[in-house]
């Protein structure tokens, strides 16, 4: 199985939550082809703690992927979740017919910066509005980072990547305003950094009724960290910066480079350019879900009213 | 779903129907669950009708908002045990082909429709042209077989249906219905047998019993490939993952993916007996053979029976699949006729192409090409004279 | 493979909880040292048989670990974590925090 990553010698006694990821229950060992530093092993082991915790069942909660860095995560997650890798950026269409044709079932959908705004932007907005009720996680990266580090449509202004060497000149997209103008019902965003507030929004996501989309800010050590300094997003500060080469650096960057959503209200736009606004955008329970107002319509059909 | 309703099936009958309204009928008797489309000319009759018709039996139809959510939608439903199916026109197909190849590899079962329309580019939206049989054949990166049958009639759109969900869940690929502008909107009598009939001829979706260890591809008993039952994410009866990679007898990542692609090719190919379906018309004396598929054969009818009154001897091979073509067939039709005429709905001659390739090189075909116009049978007739003399 | 003893990095027998890092497998990220809001870790000399440097605790400081379980949280190779000690380092049981 030289297909999941290299595997260092098994040792006692071992974390839990090693034993049930997909490696661990085949080969008693955790085992994946990451860099050192990715924070998408820091979610792998977030997904699967609170998969093991709340005790989902594998038949009603199907994760779907799209195609990334992140695709990764069907080998590093639970083993008893049936997982299916869809087309890059297609994945909530996937959902969507998944979520119809067994209205039981509440898919979770893992999609990346790139995956879902820039090719996928259409079934996204669609599927927002229809409120179908699924989760969205949207892992943010700022950069195309599978095929060698090129720009994506969320890296920040002024970053250097290998297609844009020079710096980056574009207006960067947010998925949260989208999602909010589209119409979903419960939006929020958080980083890595903040593991146990991620765990409340997901708890929260799982008894809601409607499309939850979850923004999550994830360093990308190997492209994005390695070429840039420091000082992105403060620079109207006036500090020379460092290369953050290694996670622990970028995740302290990530760190000061985002504001409380209360914090924001008092800042000017100068100062908010290039950050990250953390917090509850919107939650609206009780809002017309598309599944059961088909439901609705079958009745009208059959002829009981 | 609920499946329990008895509105699913037309009472028996005949009826007068449009031929995309014969078809959307078919797929309702073949088990319909699941509808997933866009609307387009030639094919919006589909969509409309069923969007009247499935929630009546609990199933769903869903516009989506663009072809591309729709194939989608359509391989997330079969993934979780559902019939599902889309109808489209040329411009549609050039715009699913990423999907129908993962599809391919997952070796999910699905069912198209294309209802073809005169291209390149927009084309002349209500002509037809049959323009679409090589894209079908090789719509998606990768090597792999595919299903398509032509029907000529709207009894015969509604039987080929049945016969395409069948296929597509025995062997596991996809599979075309190939349709037309003017047969997709022509009004003809259809028969409709009974429910208890058409409920013996679906072979249906459902879990087989001796389900034990993991999921995979090989036969015990001879440690060969067989193609199993179809997965349903959300019972046990699943892999643990889907990934659109060549995969080895177990199931696992494969080393060797040679041996993946021939498997994707073999499992039609050697099946190819019970797949090609055909039909002839006064061939046994035949000097002169006319092979046709499609609405060309309707013409083909009328030119061999006044040719015959004349005293030539002509008769028809009519090609119901097309795809996988078969080879053995047209060869065994073909070797004592003296001249073979191939009329097509196209300037190419894609079928002549095929019918080129498996005869003696010293037997001529000769073509009728002609475009958005359908046959009359006088051309046919011309052209039999012609080479009879 | 033989099986050896992870090391632990520090103990707290009051309150009955062992801080563990498995050194073979950390890939020298530096997210624990980051994280941690009591700021005890810092990078060590010795390098693993991936080639990277391994977190180790301060001089003196292991008293102050109180167990948030952030490194845990944060390590992208599920390599620091914390558990119950009952006996000698055999029994897995996950500290309540």
């Amino acid at each position: 199985m030289s297909g999941i990553g290299p595997m260092y010698p098994n040792e006692k006694p071992e974390n839990p939550y090693v034993l049930v990821s997909y490696a661990g229950h085949l080969l008693g060992n955790y085992s994946s082809r990451l860099c050192a530093g990715c924070g998408y092993g820091i979610i792998g082991h977030i997904f699967t703690r609170l998969f093991e915790d709340e005790k989902l069942d594998p038949k009603l909660y199907p994760l779907v992927l799209g195609i990334g860095c992140y695709s990764q995560m069907l080998l590093t997650v639970h083993y008893a979740t049936q997982k299916v890798l869809s087309l890059h950026g297609r994945a909530p269409a996937l959902a969507t017919g998944m979520k119809m044709a067994n209205p039981l079932m509440k898919p979770i959908i893992f999609t990346g910066d790139g995956d879902c705004l820039g090719i996928g932007g259409n079934h996204f907005i669609h599927t927002c509005r229809r409120n179908l009720d699924c989760i969205i996680l949207i892992f943010n990266n700022s950069i195309y980072a599978m095929t060698g580090g090129q720009a994506a449509p969320t890296t920040l202004f002024g970053a250097k990547s290998t297609t844009t060497p020079y710096k980056m000149f574009e207006n960067r997209s947010d998925g949260v305003k989208l999602a909010l103008a589209a119409g979903a019902t419960y939006v929020a965003r958080t980083t890595v950094a903040h593991p146990r507030t991620f765990m409340k929004y997901f708890r929260k996501a799982l008894k809601h009724k409607g499309t939850s989309v979850i923004e999550l800010i994830t360093p990308c050590v190997t492209y994005f960290g390695s070429k840039n300094l420091n000082n992105l997003g403060s620079e109207y500060l006036g500090f020379k910066g460092e290369k953050m080469d290694t996670a622990g650096k970028m995740i302290d960057w990530i760190k000061r480079n985002s504001v409380r959503i209360n914090q924001a209200k008092f800042m000017n736009e100068e100062e908010l350019f290039n950050k990250y606004i953390l917090g509850e955008f919107r939650y609206a329970p009780d809002q017309p879900e598309y599944s059961e107002e088909y439901a609705k319509i079958q009745k009208i059909a059959q002829g009981d009213r | 779903m609920d499946m329990g309703n008895n509105k699913r099936f037309l009472p028996e009958g005949k009826y007068l129907m449009m031929g995309n309204i014969a078809m959307s009928e078919g797929a309702l008797a073949a088990g319909l669950n699941f509808f997933g489309g866009y609307p387009i000319t030639p094919s919006t009759e589909v969509i409309e009708h069923l969007a009247v018709r499935l929630p009546q039996i609990g199933g769903v139809c869903m516009q989506m908002e663009d072809e591309l959510a729709s194939i989608n939608a359509v391989i997330g439903a079969s993934l979780v045990g559902a019939k599902a199916m889309t109808a489209t026109s040329g411009p549609g197909i050039c715009l699913m082909t990423e999907t129908i190849s993962m599809a391919a590899n997952l070796e999910i079962p699905f069912v198209f429709c294309d209802v073809q329309r005169n291209g390149p580019g927009t084309g002349y939206v209500t002509e037809p042209h049959h323009n679409d049989i090589g894209l079908m054949r090789f719509a998606g990166n990768g090597e792999f077989q595919v299903i398509t049958l032509a029907p000529m009639s709207c009894q015969e759109l509604y039987d080929l249906t049945l016969v395409a969900f069948n296929f597509a869940e025995t062997y596991r690929c996809p599979v075309f219905i190939m349709s037309d502008a003017y047969l997709g909107h022509l009004h003809e009598v259809v028969k409709i047998p009974s429910k208890e009939k058409l409920e013996k001829m679906v072979i249906e979706r459902e879990i087989p019993e001796d389900i034990t260890g993991k999921f995979s591809y090989k036969d015990e008993s001879t440690g060969k490939y067989i193609i199993p039952k179809p997965p349903i994410m959300g019972t046990d009866y699943c892999p643990g993952m889907f990934l659109s990679q060549p995969h080895s007898l177990e199931g696992m990542p494969t080393p060797k993916p040679q041996l993946f692609t021939e498997m994707m090719i073999k499992k039609i190919t050697s099946n190819i007996d019970k797949i090609a379906l055909t039909d002839t018309y006064k061939l046994d004396d035949a000097e002169i053979i006319i092979i046709a598929y499609g609405l060309p054969v309707r013409a083909s009818y009328r030119a061999v029976d006044l040719a015959r009154k004349e005293g030539i001897k002509v008769g028809i091979f009519r090609l119901i699949t097309i795809w996988p073509f078969p080879d053995e067939k047209v060869k065994e039709a073909v070797k004592d006729a003296k001249v073979v005429i191939v009329p097509e709905l196209n300037y190419t001659g894609v079928i002549a192409e095929q019918v080129e390739r498996v005869t003696d090189l010293n037997t001529p075909i000769i073509r009728i090409p002609n475009v958005c116009e359908i046959h009359h049978p006088n051309d046919i007739l011309k052209v039999i004279k012609g080479v009879a003399k | 493979m033989s099986w050896f003893k992870i090391p632990k990095l520090l103990e707290n027998k009051d309150k009955m909880f062992s801080l563990f890092l498995n050194k073979n497998r950390c890939g020298g990220c530096q997210a624990c040292v980051y994280v941690c809001p009591t700021g005890i870790l810092e990078m060590g000399d010795e390098l693993n048989m991936r080639i990277a440097y391994t977190p180790r605790v301060k001089e003196g400081k292991a008293k102050y670990c109180t167990a948030c379980k952030r490194c845990e949280y944060g390590c992208p190779d599920w390599c620091i974590y914390i558990l119950d000690e009952l006996d000698n380092g055999n029994v897995i049981k996950k500290a309540i925090v």
